[in-house]
């Protein structure tokens, strides 16, 4: 994310789907720092302060503090920031679907985590699996519209067919992963983290994307 | 690790190399769709540009004809006329006339040699003769000199000899900017000094206008080309467009004025 974050600072663009990408990147940035900060004590000076400040986070099977909330959150905020970026892109043909979907993900995350899972314990995975398979839908829409519009520009050269084909690589190859990820993580504990390399990857790519789209 | 375990693994690993294949066929394919679509654009656009400079050409061609027309039938018929009716005022007997009616008489004769001197420049403003019989920078030398002779205007120019007639389409074209720019400074600059200079380069002829008048600047030009009272602007642009020349209005820090006029040629 600092990539993106600086090639921004560089390149200043002024488009109207930077705000949201931006803030998604900024709240990303900080996100993923605490979640590193505190995962497996990798750094223990922090474990007492923010089990004191944050005593939710701490879970006594764990017998520490745990920083999956941070994942769960990420995901929320990352389907709900996207579908704003889309938005932007182009309020006429993305309002409807926003009208659809974002009531419908709303719903699922509340009910999910009131009934089924808690968002404290466990990065949950229908709750990643679910925000793919949206941003891929808005993802899918996004090149419908592009195919339909008549005045195409050279594809190379449109800022947001570089995030979206990033987003597209990124939500396609994750989907399966995230739909698994909870019967991985029982059954095959070395497999989940090597395909979690893959995640890594694909996100890194994404990031680089973010970053071309940028220029001008 | 079980076998359900390795079911799952295996069912994950088939499904990122089945999405992964999937999402880059399809990106490939939208990618093809789009360029495809953006090179028609390109051909299209290029067709539309290549109309548009036809029916510059046509409409040039044929202000050039009509032109041409006026300024004979000027020459020919009105002139004529003119000269035939001075002929028969120059053989009149004058002698029985009183002295007032030899004053009208000659005030007459007078007003018919003006008349037949201005039918003469606007029949060779319309259609330049020496143009066609010694060149563009004659031509331009010749038209400044008449243009400014009398008036409070001076004018310099200093034009590259070597620069011979490359193409008398072109150099009809750019005799037509010329006059038409000079007589706007003129018009609505009130210079009183006007420089025009060229310089012949690499296939490129760079012509420069120079005046301390109240000039235009190249966004007052873009935007009073595009205004109906601006007909005599559009035309310049047009046959710029037509010459896939260039033209530049700047403001000098001295104050001054200068539009520099770039036109390809063939040498």
């Amino acid at each position: 994310m600092l990539i993106p974050l600086t090639f921004y600072l560089i390149w200043k663009p002024k488009d109207a789907w930077v705000k949201p990408v931006v803030i998604y990147l900024v709240i990303a940035f900080v996100l993923n720092l605490v979640a590193d900060m505190i995962w497996k004590k990798g750094l223990p000076f922090l474990e007492l302060p923010i089990r004191d400040a944050f005593p939710f986070l701490y879970v006594p099977q764990y017998t520490q503090i745990s920083n999956n909330i941070f994942y769960n959150v990420h995901s929320i905020i990352r389907m709900l920031l996207f579908t704003w970026f889309f938005y932007k892109l182009d309020p006429f043909f993305f309002k409807k679907l926003n009208l659809a979907v974002i009531p419908l993900f709303v719903g699922f995350t509340i009910i999910n985590f009131y009934f089924f899972a808690n968002i404290i314990v466990l990065p949950n995975s229908a709750l990643f699996a679910v925000e793919a398979a949206f941003l891929l839908l808005y993802c899918i829409v996004y090149f419908v519209r592009l195919n339909k519009d008549e005045r195409s520009t050279n594809p190379f050269s449109e800022s947001s067919f570089k995030i979206v084909s990033g987003l597209t690589l990124y939500n396609a190859i994750n989907l399966p992963i995230f739909i698994f990820y909870d019967y991985l993580i029982i059954s095959n504990d070395t497999y989940s983290e090597d395909v979690w390399t893959v995640h890594n990857i694909t996100y890194i790519v994404l990031n680089i994307l973010i970053a071309f789209s940028f220029k001008k | 690790m079980n076998s359900g375990g390795n079911d799952i693994s295996f069912l994950v690993t088939i499904s990122i190399a089945v999405m992964l294949l999937v999402v880059a066929g399809f990106l490939l394919v939208v990618m093809m769709n789009q360029r495809k679509k953006w090179f028609l654009q390109k051909e299209m656009s290029g067709l539309k540009e290549h109309q548009q400079n036809q029916l510059i050409e046509a409409a040039v061609r044929s202000e050039e004809s009509e032109r041409h027309r006026i300024a004979e039938m000027l020459h020919d018929e009105v002139g004529a006329l003119l000269s035939s009716s001075r002929i028969f005022l120059v053989e009149m007997n004058t002698e029985k006339l009183t002295e007032d009616d030899k004053q009208d008489h000659a005030k007459v004769k007078e007003m018919i040699d003006e008349s037949i001197q201005k039918v003469r420049t606007i029949s060779h403003n319309l259609h330049s003769t020496i143009l066609k019989e010694f060149g563009l920078n004659e031509a331009i030398r010749h038209f400044m000199k008449k243009i400014t002779g009398g008036t409070v205007v001076n004018s310099t120019v200093e034009l590259d000899d070597e620069y011979q007639i490359s193409n008398a389409e072109t150099d009809l074209a750019v005799y037509r900017i010329i006059q038409e720019l000079v007589n706007n400074l003129i018009k609505h600059a009130h210079p009183r000094l006007i420089n025009i200079r060229s310089s012949l380069g690499q296939n490129q002829l760079q012509l420069q206008i120079q005046h301390n008048g109240e000039g235009l600047t190249q966004d007052q030009f873009e935007e009073l080309r595009f205004k109906p009272s601006g007909l005599g602007l559009k035309n310049i642009q047009n046959r710029i467009i037509l010459l896939k020349g260039n033209i530049l209005f700047t403001q000098l820090d001295t104050g001054k004025y200068t539009i520099q006029l770039t036109i390809p040629v063939i040498i």
